[in-house]
């Protein structure tokens, strides 16, 4: 498993790579200006602009999630449930309306004539 | 004063362990990094620029690097050496590069090779003579694992154990990788030559 066995040309007839002139020399100073870019501290503004941001992400969100789907167009009032169910009476099952009756029911009855 | 620790620094006559100490005094942090980048900088550019090929990735790699490197040597415990860590940053750097560029490559691996090797001629920073782009193309096809090893082997002159504490791999385990490497490199060079 050792090298020696296998035959590679001298690194120096193969290594290709070049650098620009002076390049070494400009590095430094240009590591120098991005370190300087990524840790200068928020300023105020930019602060400022991101909390307007948020503010008004919450509020575009709390409209739609308010207004898409409102409760009260998904509850039906017992009103609406008694007005229902005298309209459409005979759809019902007599059984039905039996196990369902509540002796309180018969306070709304109005006598009829009979 | 510091332009003659500078100096000790590029003659490699600066200690780790004098670099570390000032980097992580905040009053001494600026010097510190100086001496770190004249001591290491051209060493971690010829690293990456093995990974990555072009000049103008591996700058951009190269800064990435040392701009971690400087927000992270506060930290810096010394559970490895400061080389070690430092190779470590270059080489996460570049293989993160490297995924992102071919993230969304479908051409063949016959298409890449001749897509390096134009590439390469092409390049103002490249000595395109025939042998050296035949050493790219053969070292191209190699797994980025394999790839990784043999430059560091190869044209770096690492040993085993240097290789070993960078990748964290076992110094057999690395053995086995460069002579499969090599050998795909020879057999690719002796198919290919004129």
């Amino acid at each position: 498993m050792d090298k020696e066995k296998i035959s590679l040309p001298p690194k120096e007839e193969v290594t290709g790579f070049q650098v620009p002139e002076g390049y070494f020399e400009q590095l430094e100073q240009d590591v120098w200006t991005r370190i300087e870019a990524t840790s200068k501290p928020r300023v105020l503004w930019q602060s400022w602009a991101v909390a307007a941001t948020v503010a008004l992400l919450l509020g575009i969100g709390s409209y739609f999630f308010f207004t898409s789907a409102s409760p009260s167009d998904a509850v039906l009032s017992q009103q609406d449930a008694l007005e229902y169910i005298e309209d459409n009476l005979e759809e019902f099952e007599e059984e039905l309306l039996i196990s369902n009756w509540d002796e309180t029911d018969a306070n709304h009855l109005e006598p009829t004539e009979s | 004063m510091t332009k003659t620790y500078l100096l000790q620094a590029i003659r490699k006559e600066v200690t780790d362990t004098q670099i570390i100490t000032y980097c992580q005094q905040a009053s001494r942090r600026e010097q510190g990094f100086r001496m770190l980048m004249s001591k290491y900088q051209e060493r971690l550019y010829w690293h990456i620029r093995r990974m990555v090929i072009e000049h103008e990735d591996a700058n951009d790699v190269l800064q990435n690097t040392l701009v971690k490197v400087y927000k992270g040597i506060p930290k810096f415990k010394g559970h490895s050496t400061l080389y070690t860590w430092l190779y470590r940053i270059a080489t996460n750097e570049s293989l993160t590069f490297l995924k992102r560029k071919n993230r969304n490559r479908t051409t063949s691996i016959e298409d890449q090779l001749t897509e390096l090797a134009n590439q390469l001629r092409a390049d103002t920073y490249f000595d395109s003579n025939e042998a050296a782009i035949k050493l790219q193309q053969a070292i191209v096809r190699l797994p980025e694992r394999q790839k990784m090893v043999f430059n560091m082997r190869y044209f770096e002159e690492m040993s085993y154990q240097e290789i070993s504490d960078i990748l964290e791999t076992s110094v057999g385990g690395l053995k086995a990788s460069y002579h499969h490497a090599a050998k795909k490199v020879e057999e690719y060079l002796k198919a290919h030559s004129e």
